[in-house]
């Protein structure tokens, strides 16, 4: 996904740390007359809840948008989670 | 048809507790009310006021509605400036409405409250305003509440949203004390009695004590304003004060400019600085034809270097920018940008490529709604019965279509599953489903064929949020809302070849089919997301049935063997194949084709 996250400028450390662990790759930092833009791409399905801890990390203040960017290849781990899960429905819904 | 630059175009917007539907109220009773009392000079009482009152307020919420000013002083009483007041939604989360809302905007008011201030959602919708370059004014509301500030909501104005306000009234008084404003132009106090009616009011001198601050504060108006034009500065700095009307014009220059935002005051809910507000918007906001001409697009949103230029005179563009339902049917909020509409001509809308008749033409006012036979460019007007237009379509001539707002919408990524609680919700589900889909573009509702649930999909997580808060407020409907799910694909990683022979001649016509073929992983940044070739020769698999093979392929792409998602990005090449003389046909192939799935799963 493409983001485009906006906070105020002593949110960005916390903002930029976050976007971290949500496997985001920062592509550019803009400085704004009412803060900092950040530019990132970021998996979607790490971004649930987003904008819930957007506003406690800024106080209510931060922003965000992001739209479809590309597909990637996800991590082993993550691909095996979601088949994991899609085959455990499967059965569920076959009993 | 009217004077254009007798026209505003103005969007209340402002932090949910800012009062923006008070001000919103207050400008609709305002108008309303002088214009009526402009032909009849009678008064009504207060109990009758404020019931109307509660009648507006529900008018509001119709997105755009239409009232006429002639000025506090009546300064305009022959030819009143006619307002289409637009109600910006406050919920930011709406992306695409809130752009396009602003879009048929010339001029806002910028509402914030004088005790909170600059609270984050204003900082939002301030946001949005500047990019798509809006002319505002601001209005400090809520002066009369415990703990406002007027100056400190102007520092605020300066250092959390780095604009410049333009002060233009100082208030008198604060809090309880509340009593009126004073303009600084013209160094004339406003002063309210107490009944609280929005007329009763008398024009004073400053008040002794305000004098020193007057003066300061109007010094540095006019400073600011002269920076507009060279002459009058200089003239300024040669210590001659311009007059009213130059000093009006550069301000004017400079709102529109955004260079700076007049900024006014007062209390809507006490029904003080409202008028002067109103003034200001004829002053100092731009008319249609004043703000930039809106470009037109393809209908791939590129730009085609045409612009939809704000004249009656020019073919038809309008831009249909909300639906809403009400007892008399769908109601399509229209802003014609250049051209005429007239009732019963014909329009073609270019995102169906259709054309529509226009039945009715509306204009919604304070109290009710006005048939019209026709409307020009700078109008909001709504229109009666139109079924196939939906929020964004652009209405035009038929012999020069145009497009105004590009038709190519981000592919949702998140989906979730809604299942109604029972029957009786089942069918309420599917009604309102149907009317949010024509209401957001970015909404899409699906079917899930292997579950039967209804899927929803959309832009993010909150869009759907919302979309569900609606459904169960606005339309009564309650459901089960599954987990959301990532609209992942699948892929291949590796060539293969393989061989798959489809066979079945056990009794009745049979079916034979054999194919040799690779599959193949397609370059990351490819255009196509499937590419079908067949390099066969010599006939082993006939011409006619190469399409055949290719929909079998295709067809099986859509559910991938790992999680059941589309797969996409590879490319599949027919190398050779057998055939049966009798047996062998299209079905045949496509069958077989389909069954080779399992297949892209060993790679």
């Amino acid at each position: 996904m493409k983001l485009d996250v906006f906070t105020p400028e002593d949110n960005v450390g916390d903002v930029i740390g976050d976007m971290n662990r949500r496997r985001g790759m920062i592509k550019e930092q803009q400085r704004t007359p009412t803060g900092i833009r950040v530019k990132a791409d970021a998996p979607l399905s790490d971004m649930f809840g987003y904008i819930g801890d957007l506003r406690t990390m800024t106080s209510g203040r931060g922003q965000f948008s992001m739209e479809f960017s590309h597909y990637a290849a996800c991590p082993k781990n993550v691909a095996e989670e979601v088949i994991a899960d899609v085959k455990k429905r499967e059965e569920e819904k076959n009993k | 048809m009217s004077d254009l630059s007798l026209y505003r175009n103005i969007g209340i917007f402002a932090h949910v507790d800012a009062g923006k539907t008070t001000t919103t109220e207050r400008i609709l009773a305002l108008t309303g009310k002088i214009h009526k009392i402009g032909e009849v000079h009678d008064g009504e009482s207060t109990t009758d006021f404020m019931e109307q009152e509660a009648e507006r307020g529900i008018t509001i919420q119709s997105a755009a509605v239409s009232c006429f000013w002639n000025g506090a002083d009546q300064q305009w009483g022959k030819t009143p400036y006619r307002f289409n007041v637009i109600d910006t939604p406050g919920h930011v989360d709406f992306t695409v409405e809130v752009y396009r809302s602003l879009k048929v905007l010339d001029g806002g008011i910028g509402v914030f409250c004088g005790s909170g201030g600059v609270e984050p959602q204003s900082e939002t919708n301030w946001r949005y305003a500047n990019e798509s370059a809006v002319a505002r004014i601001i209005f400090v509301n809520k002066l009369d509440r415990t703990g406002a500030d007027f100056y400190d909501v102007v520092d605020q104005i300066k250092t959390v949203l780095a604009a410049k306000p333009l002060i233009m009234v100082l208030p008198i008084g604060i809090e309880d004390n509340m009593v009126g404003v004073v303009d600084l132009l013209t160094r004339k106090a406003w002063v309210w009695d107490e009944t609280g009616e929005p007329e009763n009011y008398t024009i004073e001198d400053v008040p002794a004590d305000m004098v020193d601050d007057v003066e300061k504060y109007r010094a540095e108006l006019i400073e600011t304003a002269v920076e507009q034009d060279d002459d009058l500065m200089m003239e300024y700095l040669d210590g001659n004060e311009p007059s009213l009307e130059d000093l009006k014009k550069c301000i004017r220059k400079g709102t529109i400019a955004l260079d700076f935002f007049p900024t006014y005051c007062g209390s809507a809910f006490k029904n003080k600085g409202v008028q002067v507000l109103l003034d200001a918007v004829v002053d100092f906001l731009p008319s249609p034809t004043e703000v930039p001409a809106q470009p037109e697009v393809d209908p791939e949103g590129n730009e085609t270097g045409e612009f939809a230029i704000v004249t009656p005179d020019g073919p038809l563009r309008a831009l249909a920018f909300k639906i809403m339902d009400d007892q008399y049917g769908a109601l399509t909020f229209t802003r014609i940008y250049s051209g005429k509409l007239s009732k019963g001509s014909t329009v073609l809308n270019t995102f169906t490529g259709k054309t529509e008749r226009i039945g009715r033409i509306v204009e919604m006012s304070a109290d009710d709604r006005i048939e019209l036979d026709g409307a020009q460019a700078g109008d909001i007007v709504a229109l009666v019965g139109l079924k196939n237009v939906q929020t964004g379509h652009t209405l035009c001539d038929k012999e020069h279509p145009a497009t105004l707002e590009p038709m190519v919408f981000p592919d949702p990524v998140i989906s979730i599953a809604v299942a109604p609680v029972d029957k009786a919700n089942a069918e309420k589900l599917g009604t309102a489903i149907g009317k949010m889909v024509k209401e957001d573009p970015t909404f899409i509702v699906e079917t899930d064929l292997d579950s039967g649930e209804t899927i929803l999909k959309g832009m993010g997580e909150l869009h759907l949020d919302i979309k569900v808060d609606i459904l169960k407020r606005t339309h009564g409907c309650e459901v089960i809302v599954g987990k959301p799910q990532v609209a992942y694909r699948e892929t291949i990683t590796k060539r293969i070849e393989d061989s798959y022979t489809h066979k079945k001649q056990s009794g009745g016509s049979g079916q034979y089919g054999k194919i040799d073929y690779i599959i193949e992983p397609l370059p990351e940044d490819s255009e196509e997301e499937f590419e079908f070739e067949s390099k066969v020769v010599g006939g082993n698999v006939p011409k006619e049935f190469w399409p055949a093979v290719e929909k079998g392929f295709s067809l099986s792409k859509d559910k991938g063997v790992l999680a059941g998602f589309p797969c996409l990005n590879f490319k599949v090449t027919l190398v050779d194949g057998a055939q049966h003389a009798v047996d062998s046909s299209a079905i045949a192939f496509e069958i077989q084709s389909y069954s080779c799935r399992r297949c892209p799963a060993r790679s």
